[in-house]
């Protein structure tokens, strides 16, 4: 069937949107224990590259997956050893992070770089829903990692607000020692969610390698991670918000898409610093609204602060 | 364990003394962990050889070691001096390009005039231009609290489009292809020259860099100014009891951390190889100027000395292609190992090892704190 300019502009606003979602979910996992990691772009990267590799070896598009989670969870470990167990700064740590993402992602996918993925992720058109009509086909006729996307914030809601260990996990955030004095424990847990948080992170990054682009290029999440970063704190430290922030950043990258085959006389360059300005005026306009109210925001309040016993 | 280790424990502590020193132990650790890691993942050859020439073995490769370093020098120090406010100007990277493109268009636009008056101009507009592209994330985290690291990155993929917009756009060079975006090679006048010292040639951009970590560091010790700083480096909340107006002096270091991050990119393109605004003008030069003063510990002299370490590491690294070895492994997978290596180096120092039983007495140490070492929070 085919759509109208703008159903197919929402729809790219779907599929741009989806790695973010992942990734936002991960950052958001790390941070609601109170770990702030910057250097989730480099993670992706080797998401993107260990997920395609492992389709690759395997023509396993189950194994290819399971790869860039492990990977993703491996790698951010490295990051949660660094500032969870060494205490050392997360800023610093995190750039790190992403600088050997960068280089190692780029050097473990060398030899895949001009393959096309042979066992990508399958479209899956959903029965009955794809049917309605207009908003059938922008919503319901997607690669089925979009609609996991989808549901991961539901999970991770949740967790977060409707169990007893979420509860744990938020005191972890807002004040680690007195998770601490009640018998939770802060250190393991920080360092389980960075991880897992970094295995969602992966899976951002295999949703490019796997499923929109279908092959592997250096250095192809192209900010995106550092975009995720932004979505976080645009939700409020909120999963379900998530949903909004990465489709939103996702309709402002598609505009670039709706913008080329419109022929709109916009240079493209113009329109793909979009998603970048965007963030930063969420960035302003978001502490606007707290200027007068110090300590307000909705960050966990122990967010990039390493943990001591006893201070 | 044995019995007699069961006296020992190890006890951890919030504050770090001697962590300069478990800084470089773990940086000389990681470097030879790499070397070592080098040279086992390559199937033939001989790692160490090719790594000794192409680096301090031979002329030809001190040369390049300094090419490559001179660049981070000053991308290093324009980190380095948001740094010593406990601030973080992830941006170098955009206002190196925003600085080249100012340059770019003055010489474009002036290019009937004389080489040195139209150099001065093009340095004044690239360091303003720095300063301008720094102008938002500072007034921003001084009066809003947000964290200069996001607003400083979101302006680097801006300064990275707007450059493809000139290159592809009213500057295009009808000769340039494929993935490299050019403008055409600016007017021969403006080239720095070259000096040889001992028969080594030896760009200007290393004298820039190293004239200015001479100079921050004189301001920095000596003046009202670096006073200021480094009260406020050290606590924020001491520095506004003693009168400081903090927010005003955030403002006023970033934006010479930006205008240093200009500067950095005009010396680049003027005093470099290149000699074009184009994309290959930096192989993110301000990102690994970053990680270049992090290693330093901040101190400008030490990032200068980093900068010849870093740029010996990519030297190191780009040697190695011809064994397999993607010129990226060394230009961000081994900085950033190296300085994951060194982080971790440094939160060693919270561990210690105590005899059970004896009772420590809590000491107040007063080493300044600063961004990097510091576990505090960032603004978010």
């Amino acid at each position: 069937m085919e759509l109208e300019l703008w159903q197919e502009t929402l729809l790219q606003a779907i599929v741009l949107g989806t790695p973010l979602l992942f990734v936002a979910s991960g950052e958001l996992l790390g941070q609601k224990v109170g770990v702030f990691n910057i250097g989730i772009e480099g993670v992706m990267l080797m998401g993107a590259a260990a997920g395609f590799i492992g389709m690759h070896e395997s023509s396993n598009i189950v194994i290819g997956i399971l790869s860039a989670a492990v990977c993703g969870a491996l790698f951010s470990s490295l990051f949660a050893l660094a500032t969870v167990i060494f205490r050392t700064n997360q800023v610093v740590s995190g750039f790190a992070l992403w600088l050997l993402g960068l280089g190692l992602s780029s050097q473990i996918g060398r030899g895949y770089t001009a393959i096309r993925a042979s066992s990508p992720i399958e479209r899956w058109e959903v029965p009955v829903l794809r049917d309605i009509p207009i908003f059938g086909p922008i919503l319901f006729e997607h690669l089925w990692a979009v609609y996991l996307a989808f549901l991961t914030p539901f999970i991770l809601w949740f967790i977060l607000q409707r169990t007893r260990h979420g509860l744990d996990i938020r005191a972890i955030g807002e004040d680690p020692v007195a998770a601490d004095t009640t018998g939770v424990a802060v250190v393991t847990w920080r360092f389980l969610y960075v991880s897992l948080g970094g295995a969602l992170v992966g899976l951002g990054g295999a949703f490019l390698s796997l499923g929109t682009s279908q092959t592997f290029t250096q250095f192809m999440t192209s900010g995106l991670g550092w975009i995720g970063l932004a979505i976080v704190m645009f939700a409020g430290w909120q999963p379900l918000r998530l949903i909004l922030g990465a489709y939103l950043f996702g309709g402002l990258r598609a505009l670039d898409f709706a913008a080329q085959s419109a022929n709109w006389n916009i240079p493209s360059e113009f329109l793909a610093m979009l998603p970048f300005l965007g963030t930063l005026l969420v960035l302003l306009v978001g502490a606007w609204r707290f200027r007068n109210r110090p300590g307000a925001s909705a960050a966990p309040a122990a967010l990039g602060i390493a943990f001591f016993r006893g201070g | 364990m044995g019995r007699k280790s069961r006296s020992w424990k190890i006890e951890l502590r919030a504050d770090n003394p001697k962590r300069t020193l478990y800084r470089i132990s773990a940086i000389l650790l990681g470097l030879g962990i790499a070397l070592i890691a080098v040279q086992l993942g390559i199937s033939e050859g001989n790692a160490f050889e090719r790594i000794l020439k192409a680096t301090i073995g031979s002329r030809k490769g001190i040369e390049n070691v300094l090419e490559l370093a001179a660049p981070l020098m000053t991308t290093g120090l324009a980190a380095a001096i948001a740094i010593k406010l406990g601030a973080w100007n992830v941006g170098v990277e955009g206002q190196f390009f925003m600085g080249a493109w100012a340059a770019a268009g003055i010489a474009f636009a002036l290019d009937g005039l004389a080489g040195p008056p139209l150099l001065i101009l093009m340095f004044m507009g690239a360091i303003g231009a720095g300063a301008i592209w720094m102008l938002i994330p500072a007034l921003a985290r001084a009066y809003l609290n947000v964290s200069e690291i996001l607003t400083t990155l979101m302006l680097n993929f801006v300064a990275m489009a707007f450059l493809a917009y000139w290159a592809t756009g009213p500057w295009r060079d009808p000769r340039s292809q494929g993935a490299v975006l050019a403008t055409p090679k600016l007017p021969e006048q403006t080239r720095l020259p070259k000096l040889t010292i001992a028969g080594v040639e030896i760009g200007l951009g290393i004298v820039i860099g190293l004239v200015l970590a001479l100079l921050l560091t004189a301001i920095f010790r000596k003046s009202v100014l670096g006073y200021m700083v480094t009260t406020v480096g050290a606590s924020e909340r001491a520095g506004a009891y003693a009168g400081i107006k903090v927010r005003r002096l955030l403002v006023t270091v970033l934006l010479a951390s930006g205008a240093a991050g200009g500067l950095a990119g005009v010396t680049h393109m003027t005093g470099g190889s290149i000699n074009r605004y184009s994309t290959s003008l930096s192989s993110n030069t301000g990102y690994t100027g970053i990680a270049v003063a992090v290693l330093a510990g901040g101190s400008f002299i030490g990032t200068t000395a980093m900068a010849l370490i870093v740029g010996a590491i990519i030297a190191a690294g780009n040697s190695l292609r011809i064994l397999d070895v993607g010129s990226e492994l060394g230009r961000f997978g081994l900085t950033g190992f190296i300085l994951l290596v060194a982080a971790v180096g440094e939160g060693l120092s919270h561990y210690r090892l105590v005899r059970r039983g004896r009772k420590e007495e809590a000491k107040i140490t007063d080493s300044p704190p600063s961004a990097i070492t510091s576990t505090e929070g960032t603004p978010t």
